[in-house]
């Protein structure tokens, strides 16, 4: 049935003038026309039951109670006749039924039968009641044909019928009514009219819109000629098919003219209308509307809204379907009129909805969501809207349901824009629309996304007051990590936004820090939130709040987790960071603290080579530096040495940076003469793997001095032979030259001490640096002396080993030239003397080279004046007391000699011997003059006397044995003799002729010299030695 | 007259010096010997006073003499100082009772069983460096006495050594005293001088007129007069009546050829009857420079009451022999020391000399 309805209502609509506009539409949108194609088979449908079942039941009902009354008027007696038999009214009632059915069922057709079927009719169930009226009209027919009754029971019959859908039996049924209301006689009776109607009804659910048409105009006429009471309201009706077929027949204008009349009507009872009615009514005028679509909003409806609810609810409709029409600029435009009315209105959330769907489909986005701001709004929990809407659960539900779309719509707009973009009042929006939400919702953690988004957005545009009261809303919500910690970062960046913005004031700078500091407590392996933590490092730098820089700095080198990968950046960024710390003026122990927590860290994850580390450490080790330098300045040595001994114990044992903090504790405090810690701080930094050359030299340099400061000098010499080799490794000049004197001072104290292998030691040290170096100045006088203090203490081997080569370190100048000319020169004349002597008393050997040398030397003294090394006090002594030993020795072989050569018988020898003898007396002589004059051999005379006793013996001896047999000879020896005797005289030694042939005076005299020159040259040799 | 008289004092002067200065570092090691062999309490006062050159040792002597006179020993029984504890009674009383260690050191320096003692101390001296025990008093008093058991054994070089570890602790002025001493026997005045010096800065309260004696001796003996001048008048304006340094001025007089200062103060010196070989010593020379033999006789005499062993008198008796004439007596003399002179005793020159003097050549 409904099919065949629907079918005859698209065969209706495809035999319409609405088929060209629709096909014109077609050409242009196809999918358009599909939709409004569904609409109108749906609409009118939907349409024509409404109306029917509205008004079939109150027409109906009225004539049946027309009927009813007229019917027990006339049966009253019969009732009253029962009633007295009965007072049971069951009883009754029974037997007025059996009654009114005996009278029915009456062979006999009357009007009290047509009277009889009205009352059972009204007394039965449906079914049984179309049978009575259907009988009551045939019998009314009977009766009366032509009768008001019978047009009346006609009415009612075909208002039961179209009200049971029986459409069938009803078309039967409308010639015969249309007949019986065409009737003249019955002209001006309401019951015509109405049965015009229900013909048109008929023919409206028949699809003959316009024979409808043409009816309900019909009965329009008729009613403005009826006089009944009642007939305004039935004009209403009217009014309502009449828009109606014009809708069906697609006169749009029509119909909203005459809906336009309708609710013009202020008499007109809208309460009397169903829902449904008025649902059908705003489809139709949001349909004829959206398609009349006029270029401006027809005003005059706006004034109606408040009035009829389906005026506003058709408007709303209007917008609707001119988006389902694609005319999307003309919703917006309408819809933009109609806001004002709507949005309080309480369809107010359909409004929303098609305008808001209007905007977006005509790409509006902004705008749309400006509006869904404002939706939301108007739809906040405690508006006057909401306790509209509150009295209806489901269009609560609604509501609540499309503000919490919008708003997080809203929100979520206002998140993926610009913050720079947004305007001051659509901030202020996004904060109503996160309110609404939050008042709308009981339970604020359901939401709390949203809100945490809306916060994102206030607070990166510096909002603080709406952030944070978004922020408080959420705080004791159960959030994911990430969402805490954006609601944390969104509020430090906020306050770190405005605190660049008020730079004088504190307040901002405090609480952006109070929060950061909070976050990266709670929040301290989050990326962002280390990230942030950096920001706020470098901000508190750039604002020079270096309290709070350092405390930041501290936190995040105690959390940062050296060893992963993704902390890199901001191990780069503390040390950046840390670069400009350290390098304030003042540098607050925190912040050492923190440099040093950092550098541990690195120092525990990190190779020495890792640049970064190196880069912390260098910031470090310059810093602790710094501090001891100001500790030195201000007088306490001793806490910058403790400072910087501390720093370096702090840093890794493979440190370069540890390693120089503590060379620069070992300088200062052995410089300043702080020798505890001198000698704890340089025996630690001697341990160390990794020094320099110059370093150790230098630290054993050091410390070898305070060995020496506190006499510990064979420590110090030790050290000093230990270290050489690091100053020559370093292959710095002035520490080889440093190294070459410690040898030296080693060497002099080994040699002083007798303990000759580390004599021997100082001198290969002393050999190697000067042979490496090329720089012998000092060497040869060194070896010397050491040389010379072994051979006088007959530590010959020592002396022997230790004089090895020795001429070879006389600086080159002295081995070119007039040697002797020079008092240089003494060094090599002494040290070769010295390399013979020793070489002959050990093994008797060069003793010519010997002599040779020792001639040389005492040339040197007597033109130095009986000085040699004028600028070695020690050496000059040594060489003297050398010198005088070395004579001794020479007197001796001089003596040796004498006896040798006193053995012998031939004359020719003796002659020679006694040539021999003369030249080494008068070596002598000359020899001994020398040390008579520089005091240096005390016992000279006594060998002179015994040479001269001895030589005059071997000349006497050899005149016997030639005689007179060769005067040439005798003369030659005389010569000799006189010779011996004048060398005698010029040592004072007057009596020549004396001493010829008298041995005793000359032995007595010398024996008396002796004594005075011995203590002459004593006195004279101590003075010269300073003693 | 007068040149005789200033010929005479130069050659004096001559033999003061030569006793006084250089040839003490060798006097020192003759000493030693001869203070290895000694047992009897006379042997004992000369070796002190033989030591006068070098303060250290008696003075820690004299510290350890001063101690009580029995020690407790492990068993239980008292002993008498006197008593000589066996070097292994002693060593177990280290051992086992570290708080008798210093009444152990006394017996073991008076039983002079130096040897002993080094052996038995060596395990103790062992742990006290392996355990880092330096610094205790424990471990200090036994390095002391190890170095005194070395120097007494005339092994110098060990003591040294010893004392250079004792000195990786904080050093105290009588550590100073005794390593300087120590150094002077070695040979080395210079340094003997110097920790002297370092000595002094230390903790002035203590030994401070040792020190100043030793330092000046070193530096008078290593040829530094005029600091050593210095030295002496600094000592004696805080010490003006000791007599160890007026001991040091007198020889400082000889030095710097002041004969007639010197030998007074030697006069003074010996009348006071300050007993000290070098006073006595060079006195008797000053005498003989005199050509007082008489007065140099009885000087010889009295030192020979004194220190009967020291065979510095043979010297002195041979120059006054000489100066009365007694050729064969001085030469004997000379003899008799060259007889018991060891190599390179500076002595022996001048013990030729006599001999040839007395010979007549």
């Amino acid at each position: 049935m409904k099919l065949a309805r629907f079918v005859g209502s698209v065969r209706s609509f495809i035999c319409s003038s609405a088929l060209l506009v629709a096909v014109l539409c077609a050409v242009s949108s196809a999918s358009a026309q599909n939709r409004v194609r569904n609409f109108e088979g749906v609409s009118s449908f939907d349409l024509s039951r409404s109306l029917l079942r509205d008004n079939y039941d109150v027409w109906a009902g009225e004539l049946m109670n027309n009927l009813l009354v007229e019917s027990v008027k006339k049966i009253a007696p019969l009732q009253e006749e029962i009633g007295r038999i009965s007072e049971d009214e069951k009883q009754l009632s029974v037997r007025i039924r059996s009654r009114l059915e005996e009278l029915y069922s009456s062979p006999v057709v009357d009007e009290t039968s047509v009277r009889a079927a009205i009352l059972l009719a009204d007394m039965s169930d449906a079914k049984k009641r179309k049978e009575y009226i259907r009988n009551a009209v045939r019998m009314a027919q009977t009766v009366a044909p032509g009768s008001l009754t019978t047009l009346r029971v006609g009415v009612v019959y075909l208002s039961g019928l179209l009200a049971q859908r029986e459409f069938s039996d009803a078309s039967r049924f409308s010639p015969r009514l249309s007949e019986l209301a065409g009737q003249s006689a019955l002209r001006g009776e309401s019951e015509t009219c109405l049965a015009q109607i229900l013909i048109g009804d008929v023919e409206f659910e028949a699809g003959n819109y316009s024979a409808a048409e043409s009816n309900y105009l019909n009965s329009q006429s008729c009613w403005e000629a009826a006089t009944s009471i009642q007939s305004r309201s039935y004009v209403h009706l009217l009014q309502l098919r009449l828009a109606w077929s014009a809708f069906r027949l697609m006169k749009y204008s029509e119909t909203v003219n005459r809906l336009e009349q309708l609710a013009s009507w202020p008499e007109w009872n809208r309460d009397s209308i169903s829902p449904a009615l008025k649902a059908d009514l705003g489809v139709m005028l949001g349909v004829a509307l959206s398609e009349i679509a006029p270029a401006s909003f027809p005003t005059s409806w706006l004034t109606r809204l408040s009035r009829d609810h389906w005026v506003a609810d058709g408007l709303i409709k209007t917008i609707k379907y001119l988006i389902q029409k694609e005319q999307f600029k003309q919703a917006v435009r309408w819809a933009a009129v109609l806001e004002p009315y709507l949005s309080i209105h309480r369809l107010a959330p359909d409004y929303f909805t098609f305008s808001i769907e209007a905007l977006e489909k005509d790409g509006s986005i902004e705008s749309m969501n400006d509006l869904k701001s404002r939706a939301v709004i108007a739809l906040h929990p405690h508006g006057a809207l909401s306790r509209i809407l509150a009295l209806d659960a489901s269009a609560d539900a609604r509501r609540r349901a499309l503000l919490s779309d919008w708003a997080r719509a809203v929100i979520s707009f206002h998140a993926q824009q610009d913050v720079a973009g947004i305007s001051p009042s659509a901030l202020g929006q996004v904060f109503r629309v996160a309110e609404s939400l939050y008042e709308d919702n009981i339970d604020v953690c359901s939401v709390v996304e949203p809100l945490l988004l809306a916060h994102r957005t206030l607070a990166a545009a510096s909002h603080e007051s709406f952030s944070e009261r978004i922020s408080g809303w959420v705080t004791n919500c159960t959030m994911s990590m990430r969402q805490r910690r954006d609601l944390v970062l969104a509020r430090i960046e906020m306050y770190r936004a405005l605190s660049k913005l008020s730079q004088r004031d504190p307040e901002p700078w405090k609480k952006y820090f109070e929060l950061a500091m909070g976050a990266t407590g709670s929040l301290t392996d989050d990326t962002e939130i280390r990230r942030m933590a950096i920001e706020l490092l470098n901000d508190a730098i750039e604002r020079r709040q270096f309290q709070d820089a350092e405390r930041i700095f501290l936190h995040q080198s105690l959390s940062v987790d050296i060893k992963s990968e993704s902390s890199h950046w901001e191990l780069d960024a503390l040390v950046a960071a840390a670069e400009r710390l350290f390098s304030l003026p003042a540098i607050s122990p925190q912040l050492q603290e923190a440099g040093w927590v950092l550098q541990r860290s690195l120092a525990q994850s990190s190779a020495p080579f890792n640049p970064r580390r190196q880069k912390v450490e260098a910031i470090i080790a310059f810093a602790e530096s710094r501090t001891a330098i100001e500790y030195r300045r201000s007088g306490n040595v001793q806490k910058s040495v403790s400072r910087l001994s501390e720093s370096a114990e702090r840093f890794a044992a493979d440190s370069a940076y540890g390693r120089d903090l503590l060379f620069r504790a070992v300088q200062e405090s052995c410089l300043s003469s702080l020798d505890r810690q001198c000698l704890a701080l340089s025996e630690r930094f001697l341990s160390l793997p990794s020094s320099t050359a110059h370093e150790t030299f230098l630290v054993s340099h050091w410390r070898a001095e305070l060995f020496t400061r506190s006499g510990r000098f064979l420590g110090a010499g030790q050290l000093w032979l230990s270290s050489f080799q690091f100053a020559l490794d370093s292959q710095r000049s002035e520490l080889i030259k440093l190294a070459k004197d410690n040898v030296v001072r080693a060497g002099d104290i080994f040699a002083e001490l007798r303990f000759w292998s580390e004599a021997l030691q100082a001198r290969a040290a002393l050999t190697k640096i000067s042979a490496q170096t090329g720089e012998v100045a000092g060497t040869h006088e060194s070896l010397l002396r050491w040389t010379l203090q072994a051979a006088f203490v007959d530590a010959l081997d020592v002396a022997y080993s230790m004089s090895r080569d020795l001429t070879l370190w006389l600086p080159s100048e002295n081995k070119n030239g007039n040697r002797a000319q020079k008092a240089a020169g003494a060094a090599e004349v002494v040290g070769r003397l010295t390399e013979s002597s020793l070489i002959s008393m050990a093994g008797g050997k060069s003793p010519s080279a010997y002599r040779t040398q020792l001639a040389d030397t005492l040339k040197l003294l007597d033109l130095n004046r009986g000085k040699l090394f004028v600028s070695d006090r020690k050496l000059e002594s040594l060489a003297h007391r050398f010198l005088a030993a070395a004579s001794r020795h020479w007197q001796n072989g001089v003596l040796e000699e004498g006896e040798f050569f006193s053995r012998v018988a031939e004359v020719d020898g003796l002659e020679t011997a006694v040539r021999r003898l003369a030249d080494t007396f008068t070596d002598l002589v000359g020899n001994c003059r020398v040390f008579r004059k520089h005091s240096l051999a005390p016992d000279c005379l006594t060998v002179i006397s015994k040479s001269y006793s001895l030589y005059s013996d071997r000349i006497q001896q050899t005149t016997e044995r030639i005689g007179g047999s060769d005067p040439v000879r005798l003369r030659r020896l005389d010569g000799r003799l006189a010779v011996l005797r004048n060398q005698v005289a010029s040592l004072g030694l007057s009596g020549a002729d004396r001493a010829t042939n008298d041995r005793a005076p000359l032995s007595g005299f010398v024996e008396r010299r002796l004594d005075v020159l011995g203590a002459e040259g004593r006195a004279t040799s101590d003075q010269r030695s300073g003693r | 007259m007068i040149t005789v008289n200033f010929l005479t004092f130069a050659a004096a002067f001559v033999l003061f010096q030569s006793c006084i200065s250089s040839p003490t570092a060798q006097m020192t090691k003759s000493a030693l010997e001869a203070k290895a062999s000694a047992t009897d309490e006379s042997q004992m006062r000369i070796v002190t006073k033989t030591y006068e050159l070098r303060p250290s040792l008696p003075e820690r002597l004299q510290q350890f003499s001063s101690e009580p006179k029995s020690v407790d020993i492990p068993t239980g029984e008292k002993k008498s100082a006197a008593d000589s504890a066996t070097s292994s009674e002693i060593s177990a009383a280290l051992v086992k009772n570290p708080a008798s260690m210093r009444q152990a050191i006394v017996l073991m320096l008076r039983s002079e069983r130096w040897q002993d003692l080094l052996d038995e101390s060596a395990n103790d001296w062992n742990r006290c460096l392996s355990e880092g025990e330096l610094s205790s008093e424990r471990c200090r008093t036994l390095g002391h006495v190890r170095a005194v058991a070395f120097t007494r054994l005339g092994h110098l070089r060990d003591a040294l050594l010893l004392y250079e570890t004792l000195s990786s602790q904080q050093l105290t002025s009588q550590d100073a005293l005794i390593f300087a001493g120590l150094l002077y026997d070695a040979g080395s005045a210079r340094l003997c001088a110097r920790l002297a010096g370092i000595g002094l800065q230390w903790d002035p309260a203590d030994h401070r007129s040792e020190l100043f004696a030793l330092q000046a001796k070193c530096l008078r003996l290593d040829g530094q007069a005029e600091q050593a001048r210095t030295t002496v008048t600094r000592a004696l304006g805080e010490y003006p009546d000791l007599p160890s340094l007026k001991v040091e001025s007198a020889l400082l007089f000889l030095s710097e050829r002041n004969l007639t200062q010197g030998c007074e103060l030697l006069e003074r010196l010996y009348l006071q009857e300050f007993r000290d070989v070098a006073v006595f010593y060079n006195w008797g020379k000053c005498l003989v420079g005199r050509r007082d033999s008489a007065s140099a006789r009885n000087v010889l005499k009295n030192a020979r009451t004194h220190w009967p062993s020291e065979r510095l008198w043979l010297l002195l008796s041979g120059e006054v022999s000489f100066l009365e004439g007694n050729a064969n007596a001085a030469r004997r003399d000379g003899l008799d020391y060259l007889a018991a002179a060891p190599a390179g005793d500076i002595f022996r020159p001048y013990a030729e000399r006599l001999i040839r003097n007395a010979q007549g050549e």
